[in-house]
C-alpha cells in the first residue's frame, strides 16, 4: 500500500510538468518558428474549446471503465505523443490535432488520479490524500517552471516539447508502482455495505439535480471567473514597470504561489476532515477579493510577488476541496469523475472568460479598473459560497 | 473499456510512427541545409544575384532575412522579444516591426511597435541578426499595440535622436 500512495505521489508531481509546456508557452514556440498570430491564436482556441468539450466526457469515460490505471496511462500516452508532434512537426494541421489530442487526454487524466485516490485510501482518508496530490502537483509545477524555462532559454523552445515528452516516461513508472492488489475491484465506494443500489444497476444523471454540485459548480467558475487572469494582467504590469530582471519577477510571481500551496495543501486535507469543507472554502476564496484589491493599489513588481502567494493559499484550498466536495456529493453514486467533469466545464468556462473580459477591461480602462472588477467578482463568489454552498462532509453516522 | 483503449494505442502508434518519419525528415532538411549553408555564399559570390533561365535569383543566405518570429537584440546583445508582424505604409514600404516583448514561458509579454528605422540589420560576425537601437528601459514602457482596436492611432516608438550614435543605420546595404 506505502508503494502505491508513494506511486500517486510521483504520478502527480510528473503530471503537473505536462501543464507547463501546453499553457502559454505554446504560442511562444510558435511564434519563434514563424507563425502568425492569427494562426496561433486559431490554434490555441482549438484546444481551449477542445478542453471544454471533453471534460464532461473524459469524466464519464473513467467512470465507466474497470482500468483506471490504463486509462491514465493511455492519457499519458496520448499526451507525450502530442508534446512529440509539437515539437517535430510545427505546422497548423498536427498542431491542431496535438492540442485536441492533449485537452482529451488531460481530461481523461485529471479524474483518473482522483479516482485512484479515492480507490486507494477510501472516503475517509481522502481529504488528506487529496492534500498530498496537491502537494506533489505544486511542487511539480514549480519544478517544471524552472526546468522549461532554463531548457527553453538556453537550448530553445523546441526542447521544451521534447522534455515534456521525455517526462512522461517517469509518470509511466510512477503509475506502475500503483499496484492492482491496492486497488478494490468495486468501483468508488470501498465499504460495499454502504451501497443501497445495487452496483449493477448504471448510474444515472440524477446527480445533476444536487443542489449542492449545482452551488459548487457555480462558485467554482466564479472563483476562476475571478481569479484566472490577474497573474496574466500582473505579469504584464511587471514586464511594463521592471527592469531586465522583469522575466525572474515574472517566474517568482508562477512559482512562488506555487511553494506556498506545496507547504499548506497537507493542512488544508486535515482541516477539512476535521473541521469541515466550509471553514477552508471560504478562506480560499475571501482571499481573491483581497488579492484583486491589492493588485488594483500596488504596482511595485516585487510586492506584487508577495501578493502572489495569495494565490497560493486559494490554489490549495480549491485544489483540494473541488475533488473533495465532488467526492461528498456523488458518495454511492458511481458518478465521482462525471460529477468532477461537469465542475471542470464550469472552471474552466469561467477561466476562459476571465482572460478575454478583463483583457478587454485592461485595455479600455486600465489594469487598475480590471483588478478591481475581478475583486468584485472574487467578492461575489465569496458571498455565493456563504450564501449557497452548505457543509459537505459527512456527519459522522449520517449516509450520504 | 477495451475499444477505447485499442482506440488510444491506435492513435498512439499512428502518431508515434508519424513523429518518426518526421524526424528523420527534419534530420535530412537540417543536413542540406547545414551543407548548402557554408557553400553558398562561395559559389555564388561574385554575381549575388545569379539568374537562372527561369527567371530565378538566388541570394546567399546570410543576405536576407526571416522575419517572423526573428528574434531581436539590444546593442548589448540581449534578447529583447521576436518579431510577430511588420506593418506596411501606404507606399509598401516598412513603417514598423511588431515585437512580443519580455514574459515567462509566454506570461507576461507585450506587443509593441517599433519604429522600423530603429532596426539595424546585421552581417557582421553575428550573421543574420536583427539588433536594435533603442534601449529596454524606453521600450518596456510603450503603450501595447493592439491589432483590434481599429479607431484608435497606432502608438509606433521611435528612436530618441534620428541619428544618435550610430553614424551608419543599416551597414549591410
Amino acid at each position: 500500500m506505502a508503494r502505491s500512495l508513494r506511486g500517486l505521489d510521483w504520478l502527480n508531481f510528473f503530471v503537473a510538468n505536462f501543464q507547463t509546456g501546453f499553457g502559454p508557452f505554446i504560442s511562444v514556440y510558435l511564434t519563434g518558428v514563424g507563425w502568425t498570430q492569427g494562426a496561433i491564436g486559431a490554434a490555441l482556441s482549438a484546444g481551449t474549446i477542445a478542453g471544454m468539450v471533453s471534460q464532461v466526457p473524459g469524466g464519464i469515460l473513467v467512470d465507466a471503465v474497470r482500468g483506471r490505471r490504463a486509462a491514465a496511462a493511455a492519457a499519458i500516452a496520448a499526451i507525450m505523443a502530442s508534446a512529440l508532434l509539437i515539437a517535430l512537426w510545427p505546422a497548423l494541421l498536427p498542431i491542431a490535432v496535438a492540442e485536441i489530442v492533449h485537452a482529451f487526454a488531460s481530461s481523461v487524466l485529471g479524474p483518473a488520479i482522483a479516482a485512484l485516490s479515492l480507490a486507494l485510501v477510501g472516503h475517509g482518508a481522502l481529504g488528506e490524500r487529496l492534500g498530498r496530490n496537491a502537494r506533489y502537483l505544486a511542487i511539480g509545477n514549480a519544478f517544471a517552471a524552472g526546468l522549461m524555462g532554463t531548457f527553453g532559454y538556453y537550448i530553445g523552445e523546441r526542447a521544451v516539447f521534447l522534455l515534456t515528452a521525455a517526462l512522461g516516461i517517469p509518470a509511466l513508472a510512477a503509475l506502475r508502482m500503483i499496484r492492482a492488489a491496492d486497488l478494490p475491484s468495486v468501483k468508488v465506494d470501498p465499504k460495499p455495505a454502504a451501497r443501497s443500489k445495487a452496483e449493477s444497476t448504471r448510474w444515472s444523471w440524477r446527480f445533476l439535480t444536487d443542489r449542492r454540485l449545482l452551488a459548487y459548480a457555480a462558485c467554482a467558475s466564479l472563483f476562476q471567473l475571478a481569479n484566472a487572469a490577474m497573474l496574466p494582467i500582473a505579469a504584464g504590469m511587471v514586464t511594463k514597470q521592471a527592469g531586465s530582471e522583469a522575466s525572474l519577477v515574472i517566474a517568482a510571481c508562477i512559482v512562488a504561489p506555487q511553494a506556498v500551496t506545496a507547504a499548506i495543501s497537507p493542512w488544508v486535507g486535515r482541516v477539512a476532515e476535521g473541521w469541515g469543507r466550509r471553514p477552508i472554502l471560504l478562506l480560499g476564496f475571501a482571499v481573491l477579493p483581497i488579492r484583486g484589491m491589492l493588485f488594483a493599489g500596488i504596482a511595485d513588481p516585487y510586492l506584487m510577488v508577495l501578493i502572489q502567494l495569495l494565490d497560493g493559499l486559494s490554489a490549495a484550498a480549491l485544489g483540494v476541496l473541488t475533488p473533495l466536495i465532488v467526492a461528498d456529493i456523488t458518495r454511492d453514486t458511481g458518478a465521482y469523475t462525471t460529477a468532477l467533469g461537469v465542475v471542470g466545464l464550469a472552471i474552466g468556462g469561467g477561466a476562459t472568460l476571465s482572460t478575454t473580459a478583463a483583457g478587454l477591461v485592461a485595455d479600455h480602462l486600465g489594469s487598475e479598473a480590471a483588478f478591481l472588477s475581478l475583486a468584485a467578482l472574487g467578492l461575489c463568489a465569496t458571498l455565493l459560497v456563504s450564501a449557497a454552498m452548505p457543509e459537505t462532509k459527512p456527519a459522522a453516522g449520517r449516509r450520504k | 473499456m477495451s475499444p477505447i483503449r485499442i482506440l488510444f494505442f491506435n492513435s498512439l502508434r499512428i502518431s508515434l510512427l508519424g513523429g518518426g518519419a518526421i524526424t528523420a525528415g527534419v534530420f535530412v532538411v537540417g543536413l542540406v541545409a547545414a551543407q548548402v549553408q557554408p557553400n553558398a555564399p562561395a559559389e555564388q559570390a561574385p554575381g549575388t544575384t545569379t539568374s537562372t533561365g527561369a527567371n530565378l535569383d538566388y541570394f546567399p543566405r546570410d543576405h536576407l532575412f526571416r522575419i517572423l518570429g526573428k528574434e531581436v537584440l539590444s546593442a548589448k546583445g540581449e534578447d529583447m522579444g521576436r518579431i510577430v508582424d511588420v506593418l506596411f505604409d501606404e507606399k509598401g514600404e516598412p513603417h514598423a516591426a511588431v515585437i512580443d516583448f519580455g514574459g515567462f514561458l509566454g506570461v507576461g509579454t507585450r506587443k509593441i511597435a517599433i519604429s522600423w528605422s530603429a532596426l539595424r540589420f546585421d552581417l557582421g560576425e553575428k550573421k543574420n541578426v536583427i539588433a536594435l537601437d533603442l534601449d529596454r528601459e524606453r521600450l518596456k514602457a510603450a503603450p501595447e499595440y493592439k491589432y483590434t482596436e481599429s479607431d484608435k492611432p497606432i502608438p509606433v516608438v521611435a528612436q530618441p535622436q534620428p541619428l544618435p550614435r550610430e553614424a551608419a543605420p543599416d551597414p549591410g546595404r
